[in-house]
């Protein structure tokens, strides 16, 4: 028969020893995690990473709360605690060891998504802002070409225009008419680099959200004329059915071209790299859409007091996934090409103006955009960046 | 046309603009058409010009080394208000334009520019700038 005594000072130092076993080993895990998380912290879009963090959080909470507990065994090994008494001890300090480990797992699981949802949020902000320095930056440059371009244009224009009059005062000479077509060759082709300079100006020009009065059908078209180069080299049909009809809208002109740009780039990048069926893209502005295998193109309607821009393509398509995380911030399909903001920015421009945007795919068949947009204007925020992917 | 050719050899026009080779190819179209075209490529010259030449219109850039071509207008418009300045810019900026138009300017044009617009511009500031001095508009006619 054991006395109180004698239980007590023969399990002292065995339940020292398990009690110093088990902070060693919550310190060891603790610190061990500390290292891996370390070597995964650039990279905080990564579940690993939460997940790292909440085991590290866990552990320290734990450890915290284990504070009373310690407290309690010391206080329990004073006392005369024996047979069933101490196995109730033990039994009663091991729930409490469980029901502290699961509370404190489900609290740093909470902690853990909000802060991911903050990180989600905070990267949003940067490349917001990164993409606006970026813009800003453009802008300048484009400013800067514009004028630099400019003036050399003008003594071309004036060079041509004075071998004009020289042709128009002097007399008749072979091949006289053959000069005149060449001089005006060359005056085309400046107003091409003018025009070309002028719309690198306006697009990247940054400014304060202004309501203007918008032709959606040439808008549009002018957007077209952006990827002109990129579309005549593929081979790629541009088919565009305008309601000819169509009334000016009240909205921001730099901010919808950007998501029309973004939409038709979107489209470009669907198709084959290049188009085999067509030797020669053209732009037709009354076909039917669907009628060539490689194609692009907007249709434009008035439905509801509501102008309708639908811009298609007859690309890859995209699977259900794809379309149910399309507007989605960082998501993207184009790999280290893309931001995977172009979308998510888009939709955000479309809704501060007013109106909606909503999307058709079939796999291998291609994609419809449908954008839905208010003739009156509406208040609007101006977005703290809205880049294009 | 007859009447705006006829009308542009009455016309003394100043052209200030630190771009040699655009600016002498601009007068000599002018020259061609009978206008009597005087040029400074430097816009510091320009003030002194006007007192010398007593142009009806100034054909003025923007963006000169040195000055700006809205400091030229202004000291323009100040002492020969019947002098009507034509701005030319490089770029087309809304802000720039305001603030010409607003210092007196009879019209901001971009380069590169079309000559027929710039040739419709002379014959309405020749008309506006003749018929601001009636003496010499009497002469002229």
């Amino acid at each position: 028969m054991h006395t109180p005594t004698t239980s007590q000072n023969s399990n002292a130092p065995t339940r020292r020893a398990c009690a110093i076993a088990c902070l060693h080993t919550l310190l060891s895990s603790f610190h061990s995690s500390r290292h891996d998380i370390s070597t995964i912290q650039s990279n905080r879009n990564s579940m690993q990473y939460y997940q790292y963090l909440r085991f590290v959080y866990t552990m320290a909470l734990w450890l915290v709360a284990n504070l009373p507990v310690v407290m309690l065994v010391a206080l329990c090994m004073q006392l005369p605690f024996q047979g069933m008494q101490a196995d109730f001890m033990i039994f009663f300090i091991l729930t409490c060891e469980l029901l502290m480990l699961c509370t404190a797992w489900k609290l740093t699981g909470m902690l853990t998504k909000s802060l991911a949802h903050a990180h989600k949020q905070n990267s949003v902000i940067t490349h917001n802002l990164e993409e606006t320095q970026k813009l800003a930056a453009i802008g300048r440059l484009a400013s800067s070409v514009n004028h630099e371009i400019n003036n050399p244009l003008a003594i071309i224009n004036e060079k041509s225009g004075l071998a004009t009059d020289i042709l128009e005062f002097s007399d008749d000479f072979p091949e006289r008419e053959r000069f005149a077509k060449l001089i005006t060759s060359i005056t085309n082709a400046v107003e091409r680099c003018q025009g070309i300079s002028q719309r690198m100006l306006h697009f990247s020009r940054r400014k304060e959200a202004v309501i203007e009065s918008i032709n959606i059908n040439d808008l549009l078209a002018e957007t077209v004329t952006f990827l002109d180069r990129e579309i005549r080299t593929r081979g790629v049909n541009v088919v565009c059915q305008c309601h000819q009809a169509l009334p000016c809208i009240m909205s921001e002109r730099g901010p919808l071209q950007q998501v029309f740009l973004n939409l038709l780039n979107n489209g470009l990048a669907a198709l084959p790299a290049l188009c085999p069926l067509s030797e020669q893209s053209t732009l037709d502005l009354n076909a039917h859409p669907n009628t060539h295998l490689n194609e692009i193109g907007f249709t434009t309607n008035l439905v509801d007091n509501m102008v309708i821009v639908s811009i298609h393509d007859t690309g890859t398509g995209m699977t259900e996934d794809v379309q149910s995380r399309l507007f989605e911030p960082f998501f993207s399909t184009k790999g280290n090409k893309g931001t995977g903001l172009g979308m998510y920015i888009s939709q955000s421009i479309i809704n501060r103006l007013g109106g909606t945007i909503s999307m058709k795919s079939v796999l291998g068949h291609g994609t419809t955009f449908t954008i839905s947009l208010p003739i009156t204007p509406i208040k609007t925020t101006p977005l703290s960046g809205d880049a294009v992917e | 046309m007859q009447e705006l050719r006829a009308f542009l050899k009455k016309l003394r026009v100043l052209l200030v603009d630190d771009e040699e080779e655009f600016i002498t190819t601009l007068a000599e179209r002018l020259s061609m058409r009978g206008v009597q075209v005087s040029v400074v490529l430097d816009g510091k010259e320009a003030f002194s010009a006007v007192e010398s030449h007593s142009p009806h219109i100034v054909v003025l850039d923007m963006m000169m080394p040195g000055i700006r071509g809205a400091d030229i207008l202004a000291r323009i418009k100040a002492s020969h208000p019947h002098v009507h300045v034509l701005m030319l810019s490089g770029h087309s900026n809304t802000a720039d334009r305001e603030e010409v138009m607003a210092l007196g300017a009879f019209d901001y044009l971009t380069k590169p520019l079309h000559f027929d617009e710039l040739l419709q511009k002379l014959y309405e500031a020749g008309h506006a700038s003749l018929d601001s001095q009636p003496h010499e508009a009497k002469v002229v006619a």
